[in-house]
C-alpha cells in the first residue's frame, strides 16, 4: 500500500469510471467491485440494477423486498429501467407487480407467459411508468380488458406485444393505438376478439409501424385488407398474417397491379391453407424485395416454388413446412435462382429426396436446414451436406428428426465436415436411439409425452463436437498408421491393451474409454 | 503533417490522418483553418502522447463507424491482439492513456482502455481489487454491510 501510484483508478473522471463499469458483465464482478471503495459503489449499483438479471422467482422476490424497504443506500426504484422476466412470467402475480410498481423509470417490460396476471398489478406499473417503450405481455390470457386499456398511458410506446391476450377487444385496441402514434412494432396474434375494425384503425393511427402481426385471428377480412395495410403503412417491413383461414388467393389478387411495396421484407402466411400457387405469384409481384417468406401449410406445388424463385437473390429465408405436394424439381428450381438463401425449412415435405439436398448443399450461405420427417432422405444427403470444402461449410443448424433412414456413418461424415454446426436434431431416428448417443442430447422440453421424451434427441452447442469425437472412437478409430480398426481388427497383430493405449498417446483426443472398448473386442 | 506539442513542450510530427483520430484535434484544425500545422496538447505529457500517437498510427486506416450505428447492447468485450499487447503497460500509464483518450476524444482507444481495466476486475474479491488497484477501504463496517445486504442477490451469479 505504501508505494502508492501517483495516479489511481479512482482519480479517473466519473464518466470514465462509468464507462469501465459498463464493460463489467457478470453480476458477481459488479457486486465485488461495488464493495471495493465508495467511488465505485454508485456506478456499479447503477449498472447492476438498470437491468437486473432475474433468472428465478426468488431473485425477483429478493429485489422486490429491497425495493420496498426504507433507507436504502441508493434509490433503486429509480434505477431499474429494464425488467426482463421471461424466465419467470408463469409465476408472477398481480401482488408482485404492485410491489414492482414502486419503480418509476421503467422503459422496457418484458414478461411473456404471464398467465396469472389479471391486471390490477399491471395497471399500477403502467400508471407510474408512462415512459415504457417496450411492453411484452405474451400469453396474458387473464388480463382484463380494462387493465389492457391502461397501456394507452405509455404514449411513447414503440413495441407492443399482446400475443394471445385474448380479452383484448376492438375498443381497447383502438384506445391504445390512438394514444401511441409512435408504435413501430405491434403484435396482436391470437387475440380472438379483434376484428378488421380495429386493425383498420391501426393502419390509420400508427403510420410508423415497421412490424405488424395479427395472424391467428378468427374474423373474416375484407377483400381490400392487404391493399389498405400496405398502402397506408408505407414503412412496413414485416407482416405476420399466419393462420388467417379466410386469407385466400382472392384477397391477394386485389393487390393493385403495377404497384410494388419494396419496403416489405418479411411475410408470414403460414397456415393460410387456402393460399396456393397463384397467391404466391401475387405476393411476389407486389413485394419483390421479400427476404423472408413463411408459407408453411399453404397449398403449394412446385409451380408456387417457381414463382417464389423470382425473388432471386433477395430471398434469405423460406419456410415450406408441411407443403406436402412439393417435390425435388420445385426445390431445385428455387435454390438455383435464389442463391443467397440462408434458412430453409422443409418439415414434412415427404416427397423430397437426396436429389434436392444435392442442390440445396450448393447454397453458399446456407446456415439452417430443416428436413424433419422427410422420410426419403438417406445418408447420401448427409454426404452432400459435407460441402465442397471444410472452411466453406456455413451450416449451423440441421433438423433431421424422424428421417428414419439415416445412420451413424452418414452422421459422422457430416459432423467431421461441419465446423460451425451448433444444433442438430435427431429425434426418433432408429439408428440413434441408443443410450450412448442420446446422452449427448439436451434435456427434453416440457410438455412432451413419455413416448416423445424417449425419442427426444437434440444435440446443441459443444455437445455436437463431443458427439463427433465419440462417434469417431466407436465407428472408425484410426490407428497410428491410418488403419481403420473396425474393419481390420482381425488383421492387426494382437497386443495387450496397455501397449495399445501407448500407441495412441500422441493422439490429442484419445479417450480412456476407447481402450476399454477395444479390450472387449478382443 | 501536423505538429503536436505535449504539456512538457515536446514536439511530435505526425500525418494529419493520424492526428485526426482525435476528434478534439480534428475540430481544432477545422476551427483554426486547414493550414494549421501546430496544435498544443497541454493536458498530455510527452510519454503518454507518444503512446497515444503510436496507437493512432497503427489504427489510422481503420474504417470509421458512425456514432448512431453502434449498438450499445452488442458491444463485444474482445480486444484485438495488437491492442492487448499495446495495453500491457503499468497501471499508471494505462490510466494516463485512458485519460488522454478521454480528453482527446479518441473513442476507440478509450473503449479499449476501459475494457482492459474491466478485464482486470474480473473474478476478484473486493480485497484483491483494493490490493491490485492500490485503493484503501473507505467504507464504515455499517456501510459495507448495507451494500452487501442490498446487493447480495447478485453474488455468485
Amino acid at each position: 500500500m505504501e508505494q502508492s501510484s501517483r495516479f489511481l483508478l479512482t482519480d479517473l473522471p466519473p464518466e470514465v469510471i462509468h464507462s469501465i463499469v459498463s464493460y463489467i458483465n457478470e453480476p458477481n464482478d459488479l457486486f465485488h467491485t461495488m464493495l471495493m471503495c465508495k467511488a465505485l459503489t454508485a456506478p456499479c449499483i447503477r449498472e447492476l440494477w438498470t437491468h437486473p438479471l432475474l433468472s428465478t422467482y426468488d431473485d425477483l422476490q429478493g429485489i422486490i423486498k429491497i425495493l420496498n424497504s426504507d433507507h436504502c443506500i441508493m434509490p433503486y426504484h429509480k434505477i431499474i429501467r429494464r425488467l426482463k422476466l421471461d424466465r419467470l412470467g408463469k409465476e408472477i402475480t398481480d401482488e408482485d407487480l404492485i410491489k414492482i410498481a414502486k419503480c418509476t423509470s421503467l422503459d422496457y417490460v418484458h414478461m411473456p407467459l404471464c398467465q396469472n396476471i389479471k391486471g390490477h398489478g399491471l395497471q399500477c406499473i403502467l400508471v407510474r411508468n408512462s415512459k415504457i417503450s417496450h411492453l411484452d405481455l405474451t400469453d396474458g390470457m387473464n388480463i382484463k380488458c380494462e387493465s389492457l386499456s391502461y397501456i394507452g398511458r405509455c404514449t411513447e410506446l414503440l413495441t407492443l406485444t399482446l400475443t394471445r391476450c385474448i380479452n383484448l377487444d376492438d375498443n381497447t385496441l383502438y384506445g391504445i393505438v390512438s394514444k401511441c402514434p409512435n408504435l413501430r412494432r405491434l403484435d396482436v396474434k391470437g387475440c380472438d376478439l379483434i376484428t378488421w375494425r380495429s386493425i383498420e384503425a391501426v393502419t390509420r393511427l400508427c403510420p410508423l409501424l415497421k412490424s405488424f402481426s395479427f395472424g391467428n385471428i378468427q374474423f373474416s377480412l375484407p377483400a381490400e385488407m392487404l391493399e389498405t395495410i400496405l398502402i397506408r403503412l408505407t414503412t412496413l417491413r414485416e407482416l405476420n398474417l399466419s393462420l388467417i383461414r379466410s386469407l385466400s388467393n382472392q384477397t391477394l389478387s386485389n393487390l393493385p397491379v403495377g404497384v410494388t411495396f419494396r419496403k416489405l421484407r418479411i411475410i408470414d402466411l403460414s397456415g393460410c391453407s387456402d393460399l396456393s400457387d397463384q397467391g404466391v405469384l401475387h405476393i411476389v409481384q407486389s413485394a419483390p424485395c421479400l427476404s423472408r417468406v413463411s408459407l408453411g401449410k399453404c397449398n403449394l406445388t412446385d409451380k408456387g416454388l417457381s414463382y417464389l424463385s423470382k425473388l432471386a437473390s433477395e430471398l434469405h429465408l423460406v419456410s415450406l413446412a408441411h407443403c406436402t405436394a412439393i417435390t425435388d424439381e420445385g426445390v431445385n428450381v428455387l435454390v438455383r435462382s435464389c442463391t443467397r438463401i440462408r434458412y430453409l425449412d422443409f418439415t414434412s415435405c415427404i416427397h423430397l429426396t437426396d436429389n434436392c439436398v444435392r442442390s440445396i448443399s450448393e447454397l453458399p450461405k446456407l446456415r439452417r436446414l430443416g428436413l424433419v420427417r422427410c422420410g426419403r432422405i438417406t445418408d447420401t444427403s448427409l454426404y452432400f451436406l459435407r460441402r465442397r470444402t471444410f472452411a466453406e461449410n456455413t451450416l449451423e443448424r440441421l433438423h433431421l428428426s424422424y428421417c428414419e433412414r439415416l445412420s451413424i456413418p452418414g452422421l459422422l461424415e457430416l459432423l467431421n465436415c461441419a465446423p460451425r454446426l451448433r444444433h442438430i436434431s435427431l429425434t426418433g431416428i432408429p439408428a440413434f436411439m441408443r443410450r450412448d448417443i442420446i446422452k449427448f442430447s439436451r434435456t427434453s422440453l416440457d410438455g412432451l409425452t413419455q413416448h416423445q421424451r424417449q425419442l427426444f434427441c437434440v444435440i446443441i452447442g459443444e455437445e455436437v463436437k463431443a458427439l463427433r469425437n465419440y462417434l469417431q472412437t466407436i465407428s472408425m478409430p484410426t490407428g497410428p498408421f491410418g488403419i481403420s480398426f473396425d474393419n481390420d481388427v482381425e488383421m492387426f497383430p494382437p497386443f495387450a491393451p496397455n501397449n495399445f493405449q501407448g500407441g495412441f498417446a500422441d493422439e490429442q483426443e484419445s479417450d480412456p474409454a476407447e481402450g476399454t472398448r477395444l479390450q472387449l473386442l478382443y | 503533417m501536423v505538429k503536436l506539442i505535449s504539456s512538457d513542450g515536446e514536439q511530435f510530427e505526425v500525418e494529419r490522418n493520424v492526428a485526426e483520430q482525435s476528434i478534439l484535434i480534428k475540430n481544432v484544425i477545422a476551427d483554426i483553418g486547414d493550414d494549421t500545422t501546430e496544435v498544443p496538447v497541454p493536458n498530455v505529457a510527452s510519454s503518454v502522447l507518444k503512446k497515444v500517437l503510436e496507437w493512432c498510427e497503427y489504427h489510422k486506416d481503420d474504417p470509421v463507424v458512425a456514432e448512431d450505428e453502434i449498438n450499445p447492447r452488442s458491444r463485444n468485450i474482445e480486444i484485438g491482439e495488437w491492442d492487448t499487447k499495446f495495453m500491457q503497460v503499468d497501471q499508471e500509464m494505462l490510466f494516463e492513456i485512458i485519460l488522454a483518450a478521454n480528453y482527446l476524444d479518441i473513442r476507440n482507444l478509450l473503449e479499449i482502455g476501459c475494457k482492459t481495466v474491466a478485464g482486470m476486475i474480473k473474478r476478484k474479491s473486493p480485497e484483491e481489487l483494493r490490493r491490485i488497484f492500490n485503493i484503501p477501504n473507505d467504507f464504515t463496517p455499517e456501510e459495507e454491510a448495507q451494500i452487501r445486504r442490498e446487493n447480495e442477490w447478485a453474488e455468485d451469479r
